[in-house]
């Protein structure tokens, strides 16, 4: 099995690619013209594989060598060569090649110092892990502590594990990261001791560019820390278990369905449940492959088998099938099984377990990154009633495997791998979004949708320019940023979780509790009559329940022999009568009867939480009510104010008016005493025009007697002239004069004079 | 008008794993059959055009995977289902003991809103293996079955030979779309172009 895919595999097949691996027939024109790009790459990487390990790693393997380390590897090389029948014992375990060695040493670090965070920190699964193989290696310490192991603990086994293999050159190392405290799991130049590590950067653009065949495995081998996780002997233990567990039927319990994680030969006999769903998938991973055949199906068999034993928090999930096997193409067994472990455990903890709950929250996690970068494209595919997670949640969870070109699946792996995280994942997915996502934007249904994405990502042949995309294009979305967003969604996760299985129990309690209850009730009376008082402490629903199930006893009770297809389902096909004997009924039946008040106890609980959760509602309902009122109260007051105010503002406006008004009147009246006052002043001049006009008249009057008097002299004169006459006086000179002193005195007598006296 | 509009199907095929899931739909969609199937990992996705008396109508398929636990991630998708296809290998007890499990857990996911009524199918698929000699349920006890879930259609299958296949799937299609018919009315015509997209939405997430 431990065929290396350079030289096992010959590209002649037609449907088959350099890896051996199918192309699909739609994509394989243009496979054949990327094949001469990949190879024109892969040469050009191997000469700077080549070169940098050469430049950089001299020292350090002549120091190796001078420690005597050459030796064990020169024997493991030789293990490895041995033929595939003869050897397989031997080649079991493959050293990588010293030249790595330098590079190893520096991820060393970064492995540890995830592994001191597990066993520091809280988190669970993978901290149990060592525990584990630590357990294993120690004489049968019984009942070990699953839980968290203390630093000191897991440092004195790994440093016995790592004195085996490598002897005291590592242990310097050791010492001189142990020195150095760091909690970040990202992979960043902190991770790298300066001094240590000068060529990182040159290290990022190698395994951006692509890791050459030849070296990948023990390369990838390398970034995983396979070396560092080994417990020589532990792989060989599981495997002993697995020859002689195996042959059991069904059971219900498992192996490892406890929490504890020691286990005993005598736990073996019970079957593990996850092997059923392991044969299945065998033949179902990379089918036709080359190097599957009847060998490579056993080991692929056996890595998965020992992977569940190892991690029963995870046991065996689909798509694990599927990287066991590329593991196996291009490394030995117990290398594949400890690079295997390395990132199950590290890089996809919680992915794959039983509730999958990271993958869930990757997904969201992606679909808020999606929303962010191509708001378009969500917009359209929201408009499609299309979610990006339907496409994207295989994409992640088979880490592209079947899902790119292999070219590109391995050259995103490598990267992944390097990282020691899986922001990979999410970058190449950005990548393949940002390439395709022009295209998607013109499909009309979900379906074409769906359809073109797939077919798109399946031919992605350009790997160079996938993962350039992604780790330039998307540099950002590194692990800080992701694990943010993993915080910010868990939760919602986990409420959906337990809102699911809350669901999903009512509906069980609603149909096939009923009827499991029913059956167990027709085989053993007695038993289920004990059962059914906590049963009626029980809400509404489950009191029917049991009336259902009363109400049908005597129908059931003749046919105890068919109760476990009852339990089953509730159409009992006369013909197919369980031929099983009574004792394992019995037993059986028991436990299906503690599983049900099990699930009776869990259903109180719910039913308790839901009236809690009924009751909150209800009062908070009240108290909406109540603020409804308030709030109609408060807007009919506002109203009044405002009619209030509308009044106040009508009565300013009248007063104002009023105020204008009353101005007038003061304006007119001042106006009349003018006037008044005018007419005043003209009386008073009438008046003294008519005194004067009386005066002028008065003194016309002594004019007048004057005049009178005057004519009087005048005559007394003439009258006196005339007497005078008898002297010769002309008469003519004598009227004369008279008329002289008459005209003169008229004038004087005419109005006009009056005033100018 | 009905003739020329285009009618979205949105099924789901739900079963254990192993029972042929993938293999009915690439015989019903490709024509195909291969003992090489991958194990199908989260879900997968074909479409295709049939046409169902005057209508031509075309079925996404959602091809979901049969480990039990990738039911636990967010299967959205259930919602909107016009059909649900619950396959068993006739050769394996448990896969035909699971159906309930698989049935439940469909009307939970997918909440339809009358699920008394909601269109199923069971396949019995694989009755080609060993004549039919190896197989452990009987037509009988899956029609009783059938029966006592609300009459749901049955039919024996074999992905292999193509049995039956076409003629289940297209009486897939006929149960979606006779439940299909009361929501129509509320729908805008698809043929409108001017706000296809919208339309297109909203008919196939009825």
């Amino acid at each position: 099995m431990a065929k290396r895919s350079t030289n096992s595999v010959p590209n002649v097949e037609l449907c088959r690619d350099i890896y051996g691996f199918t192309v699909r027939p739609q994509h394989f024109q243009k496979y054949k013209q990327y094949a001469a790009i990949y190879t024109e790459e892969e040469a050009e990487r191997s000469a700077r594989w080549e070169r940098f390990l050469e430049a950089h790693c001299e020292d350090l393997i002549a120091e190796k060598i001078k420690s005597g380390i050459q030796e064990d590897h020169l024997a493991a090389e030789l293990g490895r060569n041995i033929d595939n029948d003869g050897g397989r014992k031997l080649e079991m375990w493959g050293q990588v090649r010293p030249s790595l060695w330098p590079i190893e040493q520096a991820l060393y670090s970064r492995y540890k110092k995830i592994k001191t965070m597990h066993s520091t920190g809280t988190s669970v699964s993978v901290a149990e892990a060592p525990s584990e193989l630590a357990a294993t290696q120690s004489v049968n310490s019984p009942a070990r502590n699953s839980g968290v192991i203390s630093e000191d603990e897991f440092e004195e086994f790994y440093d016995v594990e790592r004195s085996d293999v490598v002897s005291d050159a590592a242990s310097s190392t050791i010492a001189v990261e142990e020195g150095a405290t760091g909690i970040d799991t990202n992979e960043g130049s902190e991770d790298y001791d300066e001094e240590q590590c000068p060529w990182k950067e040159e290290l990022d653009a190698l395994v951006q560019g692509g890791v050459p065949m030849a070296l990948r495995g023990e390369v990838w081998q390398v970034f995983v820390g396979t070396k560092a996780r080994r417990i020589s002997g532990h792989y060989q233990a599981l495997l002993t278990l697995l020859a002689d567990g195996g042959g059991d039927s069904d059971g219900v319990g498992g192996l490892y369905k406890g929490t504890s994680n020691n286990y005993s030969l005598s736990d073996v006999g019970i079957l593990e449940k996850w092997t059923s769903q392991i044969e299945k998938d065998l033949p179902r991973t990379f089918p036709g492959h080359p190097a599957l055949d009847e060998d490579g199906r056993n080991a692929l068999r056996r890595l998965l088998t020992a992977y569940a034993r190892h991690n029963p928090d995870v046991g065996y999930c689909q798509a694990m099938n599927f990287f066991a096997a590329l593991l196996l193409l291009m490394m030995p067994e117990e290398n594949a099984f400890w690079t295997l472990t390395g990132f199950m455990d590290d890089y996809f903890e919680g992915y794959y377990s039983e509730k999958m709950l990271e993958s869930q929250v990757d997904q969201l996690v992606l679909e808020e990154l999606v929303r962010k970068h191509f708001p378009k494209l969500v917009s359209h595919l929201d408009a499609l009633g299309l979610q990006v997670s339907w496409v994207t949640g295989p994409w992640f969870l088979s880490i592209f495997v079947n899902i790119l070109p292999w070219e590109s699946v391995l050259r995103v792996w490598d990267v992944l791998l390097y990282d020691g995280n899986r922001s990979m994942l999410f970058r190449t997915a950005l990548a393949l979004l940002d390439q395709h996502g022009s295209a998607i934007l013109t499909t009309r249904d979900a379906g074409d949708a769906v359809t073109m994405l797939q077919s798109l990502a399946g031919s992605t042949f350009d790997s160079s320019h996938l993962v350039l995309i992604a780790c330039m294009g998307y540099q950002k979305v590194d692990e800080l940023v992701l694990q943010e967003f993993r915080t910010k969604f868990r939760p919602q996760v986990l409420a959906a979780l337990s809102e699911r299985s809350l669901e999903r129990s009512m509906w069980s309690r609603r149909g096939s509790l009923s009827s499991k209850v029913l059956a167990t009730q027709g085989t053993f009376k007695k038993t289920s009559h004990t059962n059914n008082s906590p049963m009626g402490k029980k809400g509404d629903s489950t009191v029917e329940d049991v009336g259902y199930v009363n109400s049908n006893d005597s129908g059931m009770n003749g046919d105890s022999d068919h109760a476990p297809n009852a339990l089953q389902d509730e159409a009992v096909d006369e013909e197919e009568a369980c031929m099983a004997d009574l004792m394992d009924q019995v037993k059986w039946l028991k436990a299906e009867l503690s599983r049900a008040l099990v699930e009776c106890r869990a259903a109180n609980l719910r039913a308790d939480e839901l009236e809690n959760a009924f009751m909150e509602l209800v009062k908070e309902d009240n108290r909406r009510l109540l603020s409804a009122k308030v709030e109609t109260l408060e807007d009919e007051v506002a109203q009044l104010r405002q009619t209030l105010a509308d009044k106040e503002d009508q009565e300013q406006a009248m007063v104002k008016l009023m105020l204008h008004m009353e101005q007038e009147q003061r304006i007119a009246d001042d106006a009349r005493w003018h006037a008044e006052e005018d007419a005043e002043a003209q009386r008073e001049t009438a008046n003294a025009l008519q005194a004067k006009y009386e005066e002028a008249l008065s003194a016309l009057a002594a004019m007048e007697k004057r005049t009178v008097m005057a004519e009087s002299m005048l005559e007394a004169t003439l009258q006196y002239q005339a007497l005078d006459q008898s002297a010769p006086v002309p008469l003519h000179l004598k009227q004369n004069h008279n008329r002289e002193v008459s005209r003169w005195s008229w004038p004087r007598l005419s109005p006009s004079n009056i005033y100018c006296t | 008008m009905a003739t020329r509009k285009r009618t979205l199907l949105k099924v789901i095929i739900l079963g254990d794993s192993g029972v042929g899931k993938t293999s009915l739909m690439n015989q019903f969609v490709n024509k195909k059959f291969s003992n090489q199937y991958k194990a199908t990992i989260g879900a997968d996705f074909l479409t295709k055009e049939v046409q169902v008396e005057d209508r031509l109508v075309t079925m996404q398929i959602w091809d979901t995977a049969g480990q039990e636990r990738f039911q636990s991630l967010g299967v959205a998708f259930y919602r909107g289902a016009d059909c649900c296809v619950l396959v068993y290998d006739v050769n394996l007890l448990k896969s035909f003991e699971s159906l309930s499990n698989w049935r439940d857990e469909f009307l939970v996911q997918a909440s339809p809103s009358d699920p008394e009524n909601f269109p199923f199918m069971v396949l019995g698929n694989k009755v080609d293996i060993d004549g039919g000699n190896s197989r452990v349920v009987s037509e009988k006890r899956a029609k009783t079955w059938c029966a006592s879930k609300g009459d749901i259609p049955y039919f024996e299958t074999s992905a292999k030979d193509d049995l039956n296949v076409d003629v289940a799937f297209q009486c897939i299609a006929k149960n979606a779309l006779k439940n299909e018919t009361d929501e129509e009315i509320y729908l805008p015509d698809t043929i409108d172009f001017s706000s296809g997209s919208t339309h297109t939405s909203s008919s196939c997430s009825c």
